[in-house]
């Protein structure tokens, strides 16, 4: 017994070996990744290019243009120090200067222009588009990360005057900004995640609780809401895909030098903590809600073209642990494109979200609204299962009606009988055979069950069927408990007892 | 007297053959029997048979509370009184007459001969029967003595005379009566009654009642022309009544008093006066109705034609106007029960509103027929034609609208521009179904647009029916196509003309131009008003007026093609309510058809309602007969209502319920809130109608309802939900179940599954108690003969009104 264990042990260590001495070879084959070491990402500053867009219009002087570039660039080295080298430069794409242009950009766009493809040159790239609007100028910057290959939400403002462009811009680019976090130790039981923050070691501490401290510089703060992904490399160390977590957030508790403690909220069971490796490591995008409020939108998982409309989602507080109370915060209902809006709550960066089809909780999700303008949401099919959900309530109210029928007449009966009115009990007692008994209950009920059974069963939906089968249980015991044919025999016995 | 008689009697009556003897050669028999009767006691010497002059006339009182007598007047003056003396009238008249008869008759043997003598010797005298006589009160007495024979009727009469002298109508009425019974044909009777009425009327006129007066009068002239003073009576009182009328500015009053004497004497001065004095007043009114017509106004020009009318209908020169007036402006007079907007505590559209929402509104396409499912057209598309199997929808205006036609023309621009209005999420005209199905519009040119849909409809028709919402710019009015706008609106009138007049057309192509709906408080008034010609359609019209209605030519009464049915709905925010035993109970605890009968049904109206069980009408196609009314079960109410207060786990608090707005609306809500107190369930109506009740709030309960759904495939869930549009967002206080229903009723493409689908939510609706039908009444509507082009089943009361033509007659010159 004991001679197995070790002998497994000493395979398991050679195997390791093995692994590891492929590992190192593959890693000194590969070319360097950024931040492949911990202790260098919270001091890599970031490097950064704003690309400035200006729309073809008479009243942006090329002299006016090029003093919003140059003034830009002076606000950005004065402010942002040690933690950033960035460059700002003009472009020449004036379908992007507007805000039309820069939503529709797709990070294949992106990836497709000069100097985007290598991520070591530019950590995040800054699109801002400037073209004139309503009277005066709307400026709209758009944060391209290139980590995670993916552009941020667009944030806009208004100006009357383009001088002012530069530090609206600069303001916005705070906005736009998605810090990146590598993560580190997991701790499932308190759902406690490590991570260091990126260009972390350059702000000082106090910046951490300094809620108007430049984003650019003091880059997170506690509550602060973190998008993890696990980032795959090949052998090669090139880029294989990025996978975000859904569902998953992490939500910041402190920094301290570019290194801080989180704590996850997830809608799937064991989001993170599976072992990271030099090809498969896991980041995050520290996040801040740009939009007031997101739309969620609610869809069957087998067929996303149909809606679900008219569908009950309660919003409740995150708790972090188990025994922790929720508080509700809203009940929303789906519209007839299954979207609910969900606004930003001051309680709760994160929220949860129930999604219920009658008695059934379909979903139970942690959203964190205001970081993108729509969403979706798969959910199984609930049709059937929700149609002998109203059918077994009919089938209730007559059973209510049978049993309180039966109970009346039973009453009158025994007061007829003790009055010696046998003419009288006798009609109760037909009224008594006349209402439906539990075999009439018993064979509606199969009516309803069988064919949904059958539906459900093609459909593959096994929970529908559980929940079919489970929910016709329940009714077929109250029809047997409250319409046991016995009672009714004893209760002629009895009458028959008083009869002369 | 009595004592006075009884010697009389053995003295002059016992032995008839030596009276009769004694009375050829003596005195007259009173004389001879007082001396007789001295002789046989004089203890009785002073008591005689009274004078004439001294009888006393009975008073009023006494001939009709003690039994009738006669006096028989002798020759010496003396008055005999006697129980009624037969023959009469005309007693010794009538024997002779008697006699003579039996002596012309043949006698053919000796027991005829004995006989004839033996009763012309019986009318030989004549037969006294003396009041209280005794056990022998009969004698004879021969004619020869006796001056006359006052019967007892001729002391009436007599009596009646002074009573006229007194002015004591009264008592003269009750011997009139009296008289009239015992004997109608009694000479002098007639003529007292005709003094009797005379002085009844000058009575009444005096009294300063000249109508009843006049009714005196008028019966006294069919009875006698030529009673005296009667002409002047008759001038007097109808003066009287005409001036007081034209006082009033009721000519049609004073035409009918003048036309009252008018029949019973043409000549009579007081006519002639009053046609003169009336035409006067009808011709100053000319110039006024000229200068209106000349200026454009026809509908004071109308107005003041009627009012002209009114006065004296055969002014010369005015038939004329008028016709040419009414043809130009035809105006059309409604009378209904309520009118539009007048209850605004109700929040939902009362069966006034939706009366005159046909008016205020035109919808892209509208009911036209209703057979088991409604049928649509359209005024504005000359054809819709569906491409890429139905995606695609090809709409073409009619490049011209008819002459009838009361909308400001559209084009397929501005027609779009609304259509775009109903799918705009910011718009208060949003129509969440509508923009689901279209995905955009485009406009082909300024008669043609085209919609590609979603997902392919039911029926177009349906999906299009709806009013077209204004823009902002529109005046800021409602919709964009109207029939009809209010231009006028008083307490108890409103009047609606064309939303774009009809100008420059020859006379026969004008059409309705006017609509002046009355409401009528007194349905009795109404009908009365629709039979004297002020009303030319009656909407509605009661069940119990039908039969006289149809019975008469100068009406057409027209069956609704739907009915009205009356629905009880719940407040989705009662908390009580949530409780669907409680609804059970409220639903079992009601006698629908006692209620229905008892309020709705009266007499042999019973095949014009029926107990139902769904909201729409049971002649619809997806009406599920399988689903019978609840019956009530009081038994299982009470039950119902306990298991309900045990799940709320506290008493039920007192419900209220709110109704539309109609007296018979309110007597139905009675009755079921009695029928409720009696499971314990405790409802009070709401009866301030002045305080508005938000359909929003607490303030509420249940609400009684009423509706005519056509097509419940689009109108159930808007009337399920309480709500105007179909909104995914009101069907939230349903079950999910329920709500999934609904959710694929809306999206259903094909009839038979629509069908299917509708007979199963008939059956769930039923089922879950989320409304209580009642039951629905057949509605009428009653047109008069001047109205044509009327629909013969219509959907709504004005349907095709802009096609209708009202040419009014002028008012009869001597109205009833």
């Amino acid at each position: 017994m004991t001679s197995k264990p070790s002998k497994q042990n000493s395979m398991l260590k050679i195997s390791q070996t093995l692994v590891s001495f492929l590992g190192l070879m593959a890693f000194c084959a590969a070319r360097p990744v950024v931040g492949a070491d911990n202790d260098r990402l919270e001091c890599t500053p970031y490097t950064a290019q704003i690309d400035v867009f200006f729309a073809a219009s008479r009243d942006l002087a090329p002299s006016v243009s090029a003093q919003i570039l140059a003034e830009l660039q002076t606000r950005l080295d004065e402010n942002v120090g040690a933690a950033w080298s960035a460059d700002v430069s003009s472009r020449n794409l004036p379908t992007l200067a507007n805000r039309s242009g820069l939503q529709r950009l797709s990070p294949a766009a992106v990836m497709s222009m000069e100097d985007a493809v290598d991520e070591d040159m530019f950590a995040k790239r800054f699109l801002v588009g400037i073209a004139p609007a309503n009277a005066g100028w709307e400026v709209c910057v758009r944060e391209w990360d290139a980590l995670s290959q993916t552009l941020g939400p667009l944030a806009t403002a208004s100006v009357r005057d383009p001088t002012a462009c530069p530090s609206v811009v600069y303001d916005l680019l705070g906005d736009v900004f998605r810090p990146i976090v590598e993560l580190g130790d997991v701790d499932l039981g308190t759902r406690s995640v490590a991570f260091t923050l990126k260009a972390g070691a350059f702000a000082p501490v106090n910046l951490f609780n300094d809620a108007d401290a430049d984003p650019l510089h003091a880059q997170v703060h506690a509550d602060d809401v973190i998008l993890p992904f696990i980032q795959y490399r090949n052998r090669d160390g090139s880029l294989r895909k990025n996978q975000f977590l859904p569902w998953t957030y992490l939500v910041v508790d402190n920094v301290e030098r570019g290194r801080g403690m989180s704590h996850f909220v997830s809608g799937i069971r064991v989001p993170l903590g599976s072992a990271q490796s030099k090809r498969v490591r896991t980041f995050g995008l520290a996040v801040k809600p740009l939009f007031p409020k997101s739309e969620l939108q609610l869809r069957l998982r087998r067929n996303p073209d149909r809606r679900l409309a008219a569908h009950d989602v309660t919003i409740a507080t995150s708790a972090r642990l188990a025994d922790e109370p929720e508080t509700k915060l809203g009940d929303l209902f789906t519209d007839r494109n299954g979207v609910v809006e969900i606004p930003v709550y001051q309680a709760s960066q994160i929220v949860w979200i129930y999604i219920k089809s009658g008695q059934q909780l379909l979903a139970k999700l942690p959203y964190a609204p205001g970081l993108e303008e729509f969403a979706t949401v798969d959910l199984p099919d609930d049709g059937v299962r929700l149609e002998v959900e109203g059918d077994i309530d009919q089938l209730k109210s007559r059973l209510v009606d049978v049993v309180a029928r039966r109970a009346a007449a039973t009453i009158r009966a025994r007061a007829l009988a003790k009055a010696n009115n046998w003419k009288g009990v006798d009609r109760e007692l037909k009224t008594l055979k006349e209402l439906p008994t539990r075999a009439d209950l018993q064979s509606d009920l199969t009516q309803i069950r069988l064919p949904r059974l059958e539906r459900a069963r093609k459909q593959k939906n096994n929970v529908a069927v559980r929940k079919i089968q489970s929910q016709c249980d329940e009714i077929s015991l109250l029809i047997d408990r409250y319409l046991d044919p016995q009672k009714i025999r004893e209760f002629e016995e009895e009458i028959g007892g008083l009869r002369p | 007297m009595r004592l006075f008689w009884l010697p009389l009697f053995f003295l002059t009556f016992s032995i008839p053959g030596g009276f009769l003897a004694a009375q050829d050669d003596s005195p007259p028999a009173t004389n001879a029997d007082g001396e007789n009767e001295k002789t046989a006691d004089d203890e009785e010497d002073e008591e005689k048979l009274p004078r004439y002059s001294e009888m006393k006339l009975p008073t009023a009182a006494e001939f009709l509370s003690e039994s009738p007598q006669d006096w028989v007047r002798l020759q010496t003056d003396e008055v005999i009184v006697s129980e009624p003396i037969y023959p009469r009238p005309d007693t010794i008249e009538e024997l002779k007459r008697q006699q003579e008869k039996i002596k012309q008759e043949r006698v053919r043997s000796k027991e005829e001969r004995a006989d004839r003598a033996k009763r012309l010797e019986e009318l030989e005298y004549v037969t006294i029967i003396l009041p209280d006589g005794g056990e022998d009160p009969e004698f004879r007495l021969h004619p020869r003595h006796i001056q006359e024979i006052i019967h007892h009727e001729d002391l009436v009469l007599r009596r009646i005379d002074r009573l006229i002298e007194e002015k004591n109508s009264k008592d003269a009425y009750n011997l009139l009566a009296h008289l009239d019974r015992r004997d109608p044909n009694w000479t002098g009777l007639q003529r007292r009654h005709d003094g009797v009425l005379l002085l009844e009327a000058k009575l009444k006129y005096e009294a300063g009642e000249p109508e009843l007066a006049l009714v005196y009068l008028e019966e006294l002239f069919d009875r006698d022309p030529r009673f005296p003073n009667l002409k002047e009576q008759l001038g007097e009182a109808t003066e009287s009544l005409v001036k007081s009328a034209v006082d009033e500015q009721n000519f049609r009053k004073a035409r009918h008093y003048v036309g009252r004497l008018h029949r019973l004497n043409s000549e009579h001065p007081v006519v002639k006066q009053w046609e003169a004095d009336l035409e006067r007043q009808t011709l100053e009114k000319f110039p006024a109705i000229e200068e209106k017509q000349k200026s454009g106004d026809f509908s004071a020009a109308v107005t003041l034609a009627e009012e002209a009318a009114q006065i004296w209908p055969r002014t010369p020169g005015l038939p004329a106007l008028y016709s040419n007036l009414q043809s130009r402006w035809q105006r059309l007079s409604v009378g209904v029960r309520q009118l539009p907007g007048e209850s605004p505590h109700y929040f939902l559209p009362t069966q006034a509103d939706r009366r005159v929402n046909y008016l205020s509104r035109l919808t892209l396409f509208e009911i036209g027929r209703f057979q088991e499912q409604p049928q649509y057209r359209t005024r504005f598309f000359e054809e819709w034609e569906p491409t890429d199997l139905g995606r695609r929808i090809a709409f073409r205006l009619r490049p011209q609208m008819a002459s009838w036609e009361s909308r400001e023309a559209v084009t397929a621009p501005r027609l779009a521009d609304a259509i775009g209005r109903r799918l705009n999420p910011l718009s208060a005209a949003y129509d969440e179904r509508l923009a689901d199905y279209v995905d955009s519009i485009r406009v082909r040119s300024p008669l043609e647009f085209e919609i590609a849909l979603a997902r392919v409809p039911l029926r177009i028709e349906s999906l299009f029916h709806f009013p077209l919402p204004a823009s902002s710019i529109d005046n800021e009015r409602e919709f964009i196509a109207r029939r009809f706008v209010e231009v006028e609106r008083t307490a108890d009138m409103v009047r609606y003309q064309r939303a774009v007049p009809q100008t420059d057309l020859p006379a026969d192509a004008y059409r309705l131009a006017e609509i002046v709906e009355t409401k009528y408080e007194d349905e009795n008034e109404a009908v009365r008003d629709l039979v004297r010609g002020q009303l030319s359609l009656l909407a509605p019209t009661r069940h119990q007026d039908l039969n006289r209605l149809n019975a008469t030519s100068d009406f057409v009464v027209v069956p609704m093609a739907l009915p009205v049915t009356h629905v009880l709905q719940f407040n989705p925010l009662s908390e009580p309510l949530r409780r669907r035993e409680l609804r059970r109970a409220l639903a079992y605890a009601i006698g629908r058809p006692q209620i229905l009968r008892d309020v709705f049904l009266t007499g042999d109206t019973a095949e014009h309602g029926r107990v139902v069980s769904a909201p729409f009408p049971s002649s619809h196609a997806a009406y599920n007969s399988l689903v019978d009314p609840r019956t009530q079960d009081l038994t299982l109410a009470v039950a119902l209502r306990l298991a309900a207060k045990k799940a709320m786990k506290e008493e039920l608090p007192k419900l209220r319920m709110l109704c539309e707005p109609d007296p018979n609306i309110r007597k139905a809500a009675e009755l079921l809130v009695a029928d409720w107190k009696r499971t314990g369930i405790e409802i009070e109506l709401i009866d301030d109608p002045t305080k508005p009740v938000r359909k929003d709030s607490l303030d509420w309960d249940i609400v009684y309802r009423t509706a005519s759904m056509a097509d419940p495939l689009t109108e159930l869930w808007p009337f399920v939900t309480l709500d105007d549009h179909v909104r995914v967002s009101s069907l939230k206080h349903l079950p999910d179940w329920l709500r999934r229903e609904f959710l694929e009723l809306d999206t259903v493409s094909d009839r038979q599954t629509a069908l299917g689908r509708l007979r199963r939510m008939h059956r769930l609706l039923q089922s879950e108690v989320q409304l209580i039908p009642l039951w629905e009444i057949d509605e009428f509507l009653t047109f008069r003969r001047d109205v044509q082009g009327f629909a013969a089943e219509p959907v709504t009361p004005y349907q095709n009104i802009e096609q209708w033509t009202v040419r009014r007659k002028l008012p009869a010159a001597w109205p009833d």
